[in-house]
């Protein structure tokens, strides 16, 4: 069952003699160790002033970290954003953070989560009290195309490039620069859902990136334009950096990701762990070599699986539907490309 | 046993030895002043250590995060117990702890002729006390053998047994090869320092960080990488450049990173951020504001900031600038919110001081998350007009550091070890706390004006509390014992005086500062603050008499001061219903004097001489001085008006009768 913390600006706080910003709701018996690391998650900021006519366009920040706590990784999921004013008639904000344990990791996908419009509070007028533990359900996933991408960077292969950019360099971070009102969320979802669903919950992401919190790396950032943060992201040469606020230069490169956000095919590329010996299919005598084919749960030949000699993880491709099928040459190359990275 | 302990501290100061009985406790051992016991050697921290009975009864050294540590037995220790004789290392001073009581066993025990000695499970003798030492000379007895002398409870070591090992039998060799390892070390800080050009304060060349408040010796600074594939550091996370300790400079004094590039920007060894030069040039000088939470600290601070950019050049001839663009790009865009808005009829606001975020930097230090808090910084230093230019350039080429804390940080139980944002209290010798008039009802109902923070309804809150909490955290930080006051200057600032001001006796002047022609400058006018500062303390001790007794309580230097960071009520947008204020109508009141006193009272700036008040309109007094309180009497008074010896040379209002008196500079208990 999932944690859940709720940090606003109140009159008091559910710990005795808080006040202003505190703690209002947490899971009942939630460790203080974890307490104190969720509020210092909970920072927001304005990027217009309460005064300013664009104060509605402030973006929401949807963050999704990885922390480990006593041996046990935890992704935290948050959404912090701007609210009425306080009791002191000053600004305010909302932070709810839901921490999942390794069972909650829902095939959705933190993407999936946050989309949700009834996943996170979005406000709070209550007395601060305790919370019962939560359940996580699984959300429905909609199809691989891209819709918000297209209508934001006027291609949705943006989305493949970059789910497939986090697949290539799983450390290396991205940057999505944007306009006020651009739905980030939405646009990380659309990502996300390209990629394998146990690859999903690895990737951290900020709908709205403007400071690093320290102990989780945040892989995606969204970073409103004219912020610092996107200013910094172009001193950044070795990242990937899409500027929706920027036409886009017309996509020349071709990977499966990009075919799938554009909707022209609906396979997704599944990754599995060559350590757990049920994906094994056999020994690895070295470095590169296609092994076998084996027969997927539709009763079709798989194209191929191959497994690297570093011991790095083995890609499988399978197909979701009988609608097409990966050409060998395709694939060859594919496993090319990743062997050469 | 605790009852009657004391403890001898022996040590060597320039080839001189010193005795010290410590025989209260806990005793502040370190190399400031305002420590218990002060052994000035540039080694010693300013507070090192901290001698101290356990509730078993033993006495225990803990240090305080000294910057170059306590050492026993070649190693490093930051608590030991002190159950016997013990020499420890403070920095590089050998200090020798003798607890009394211990000797007292001793000198019992050596009475009695029989001794033993134990090595490796057999036991030796038994000796006459005159044969042990014999045996300790002659080196036949070791450091690490087990004594027991007859009638003590337990096997105690030779070397905590004071005159029985020669400590030049035992420490001679330890100390040359620490004295030569001192030499290595003093030779290469040296060189660094050439290297580096760096100056330093002549009393102590160690560095504080802005950031963390470590102390730590020049040669120490780590230096940031630039090429961009340096980076991820481990207490900074992923993105930041690498830090590093250089071998290789360039003749500019710049450091060579791993990939050939010249490095000037210098880390903190601790926190690793950046500390920029001007700041590891000039000393910094802290200051702390507290208060509680929407008491207006962050006007408060950037009306401040504001203002004295204008006045401490031209009135005062000391420049005053941002050490670094990058330390102080939030206080430099609130001052463009409040005074530099394109239009500035809108209405503007600062947000609300968040606890964590862009105000404070997280590292990782110990596996811990910590958040510390962005330091502003402004460095001063005396203009070329300055009366004193030659002579006290040196002194007064200060970095002035100060944090805007949120109020919740000084609500009590918010002081933990993963948020200690408040902890420069410890380093400041002046704090200010912001006493919010709209937040105590009693006062609130004496205001005027149509303010919505005085409506009824909104909120209040015991201000007293954050103001206690504040005090016991120094206490806690300094190791201050309970009934000792602190030498800090606490400042209270009572704050919206726009909407008080009429309850005030005294017309205080829109600057409390002339024109000294013999000075080139202006002179601060300390009289008319005084008055003043006796006056709101009046008032403050009718309304709220708990906040004047818990300041006093602290310090001996309170002064009260009346300021108002705008001038003008604030105004709600109805359209959001927060608060805000149109910069035109923005007129700041006294908020520059705070600071003023604190350059004052560092000798940065020079007062006015005295007024030549007619004494002939002062009414007569007897005054006596009863430990720290002057106690004033005349006819017409049932009971003496009691007067803090801080307004000693003051000529001030009777509350009751609203005559002027003078109270004496030259009274004695």
């Amino acid at each position: 069952m999932a944690q859940e913390l709720i940090y606003t600006s109140a009159p008091s706080g559910l710990r005795g003699g808080s006040g202003g910003f505190c703690t209002v709701a947490y899971t009942d018996k939630m460790h203080l160790e974890l307490i104190q690391l969720l509020e210092s998650l909970s920072a927001y900021k304005a990027a217009f002033s309460v005064h300013d006519i664009h104060a509605v366009d402030n973006p929401i920040a949807y963050t999704h970290f990885i922390y480990t706590i006593k041996l046990q990784n935890y992704s935290i999921l948050s959404r912090v954003a701007p609210t009425l004013a306080d009791h002191t008639l000053r600004d305010n904000k909302l932070a709810h953070h839901i921490v999942l344990s390794r069972r909650e990791l829902v095939p959705a996908g933190p993407g999936g989560l946050v989309s949700d419009p009834n996943f996170f509070c979005s406000f709070w007028n209550e007395e601060p009290h305790y919370l019962p533990e939560r359940e996580i359900l699984n959300i429905e996933e909609g199809g691989l195309f891209a819709s918000t991408w297209q209508k934001f960077a006027e291609d949705a292969g943006w989305a493949g490039v970059l789910a497939k950019h986090s697949i290539d360099r799983p450390r290396v971070p991205a940057f999505v620069i944007y306009k006020p009102q651009t739905p980030v969320h939405l646009l990380f979802k659309e990502a996300l859902a390209l990629m394998p669903e146990n690859q999903r919950w690895k990737i951290t992401f900020s709908t709205y990136f403007f400071f690093q919190p320290a102990g989780s790396s945040c892989l995606w950032r969204g970073c409103l334009e004219g912020s610092s943060a996107a200013k910094e992201a172009r001193r950044q040469p070795q990242s990937l950096i899409i500027d929706l606020t920027q036409p886009l230069p017309v996509l020349s490169q071709k990977s499966q990701y990009i075919d799938c956000a554009r909707g022209n095919c609906t396979e997704i590329i599944e990754k599995t762990n060559s350590k757990n010996p049920a994906n094994r299919t056999q020994r690895l005598p070295y470095q590169g070599q296609i092994l076998s084919q084996e027969v997927n749960k539709n009763g079709h030949i798989s194209p191929i699986t191959g497994i690297f000699g570093d011991g790095r993880e083995n890609y499988k491709i399978i197909q979701k539907n009988n609608h097409s099928e990966e050409s060998p040459k395709t694939v060859q190359s594919f496993l090319n490309r990743w062997k050469d990275n | 046993m605790s009852k009657n302990l004391s403890c001898e501290l022996k040590f060597n100061i320039k080839g001189e030895d010193k005795v010290v009985v410590v025989t209260q406790f806990p005793c502040r051992i370190g190399r400031k002043d305002s420590c218990d016991v002060a052994i000035k050697e540039e080694s010693i921290s300013s507070l090192h250590g901290i001698l101290d009975i356990t509730p078993e009864g033993q006495l225990s050294f803990v240090d305080s995060h000294s910057t170059n540590g306590t050492t026993h037995n070649s190693t490093k220790i930051e608590h030991i117990l002190i159950d016997g004789p013990t020499a420890l290392y403070l920095g590089e001073e050998k200090v020798f702890f003798i607890p009394k009581n211990v000797e007292e066993k001793v000198s019992q025990a050596k009475e009695v002729k029989e001794c033993l000695y134990r090595r490796g499970g057999k036991e030796f003798g038994p000796y006459t006390w005159a044969a042990l030492i014999e045996l300790g000379k002659s080196g036949k007895l070791e450091e690490n053998d087990f004594i027991w002398l007859s009638g003590a409870s337990d096997w105690v070591r030779a070397k905590n047994v004071p005159g029985l090992i020669p400590v030049h039998n035992t420490e001679i060799q330890a100390t040359e090869e620490q004295a030569a390892a001192l030499q290595n070390r003093r030779r290469a800080r040296n060189a660094r320092n050439r290297t580096l050009g760096l100056l330093q304060r002549e009393d102590s060349n160690l560095i504080a960080c802005p950031h963390c408040w470590y102390q730590f010796q020049v040669e120490d600074f780590l230096f940031i990488a630039r090429h961009q594939s340096l980076i991820g550091d481990p207490v900074l996370g992923a993105d930041a450049q690498q830090r590093f300790l250089p071998s290789r400079f360039t003749p500019e004094g710049n450091a060579i990173d791993a990939c050939g590039l010249s490095c000037p920007d210098m880390a903190c060894p601790r926190c690793h951020l950046r500390i920029p030069q001007p700041a590891s040039e000039m000393p910094p000088m802290f200051l702390s504001i507290v208060g509680t939470a929407a008491s207006g600290k962050s006007y408060y601070l950037t009306s401040m900031i504001w203002k004295l950019r204008s006045i401490m050049p031209k009135d005062f001839a000391i420049s005053f600038t941002d050490t670094d663009a990058i330390s102080n790009q939030i206080i430099n865009e609130f001052e463009e919110t409040l005074f530099l808005p394109s239009d500035d009829e809108e209405l503007v606001a600062l947000r609300k001081t968040e606890l964590q975020g862009e105000l404070y930097n997280q590292v990782l230090i110990n596996g811990m998350n910590i958040n510390l808090p962005k330091p502003f910084m402004f460095s001063l230093s005396p203009t070329e007009h300055h009366p004193n230019n030659e002579t006290i350039r040196k002194i007064i080429s200060r970095t002035l550091v100060m944090y805007d804390n949120a109020g919740e940080h000084f609500e009590p139980g918010m002081d933990s070890v993963d948020n200690p944002t408040t902890q420069h209290l410890l380093q400041t010798d002046t704090i200010f706390y912001l006493y919010d008039p709209t937040k105590d009802i009693r006062f609130r109902n004496r205001l005027v004006g149509e303010d919505p923070q005085i409506v009824r309804g909104a909120k209040t809150q015991r201000q007293e509390v954050i103001l206690t909490e504040m005090v016991n955290r120094v206490k806690k930080y300094s190791g201050l014992r309970t009934g000792v006051k602190s030498d800090k200057t606490l400042m209270i600032l009572v704050s919206k005086s726009d909407l008080w001001q009429n309850l005030l006796d005294e017309n205080f002047p829109e600057n409390p500062w002339k024109w000294d022609s013999d000075l080139n400058t202006c002179a601060l006018d300390i009289d008319i603050i005084k008055k003043i500062s006796w006056n709101v303390r009046y008032i403050l001790e009718g309304i709220c008499p708990e906040v004047v007794s818990t300041a006093e309580s602290f310090s001996n230097n309170v002064i009260y001061i009346p300021i108002s960071a705008l001038g003008q009520s604030p105004v709600i947008n109805s359209m959001t219903g927060m608060t805000g204020i149109r910069s035109c109508d923005i007129h700041s009141m006294w908020v520059e004097v705070p600071m003023l006193y604190f350059f004052y009272k560092h000798g940065f700036i020079s007062a006015l001489q005295k007024n030549n008040e007619n004494q002939n309109d002062l009414m007569e007094v007897s005054c006596k001085k009863v430990g720290e309180t002057i106690f004033v009497m005349h006819n017409g008074l049932d009971k003496p008006i009691q007067v803090p010896s801080f307004y000693a040379g003051t000529i001030i209002r009777c509350p009751t009768t609203g005559k002027r008196f003078l109270i004496p500079e030259d009274l004695s208990n």
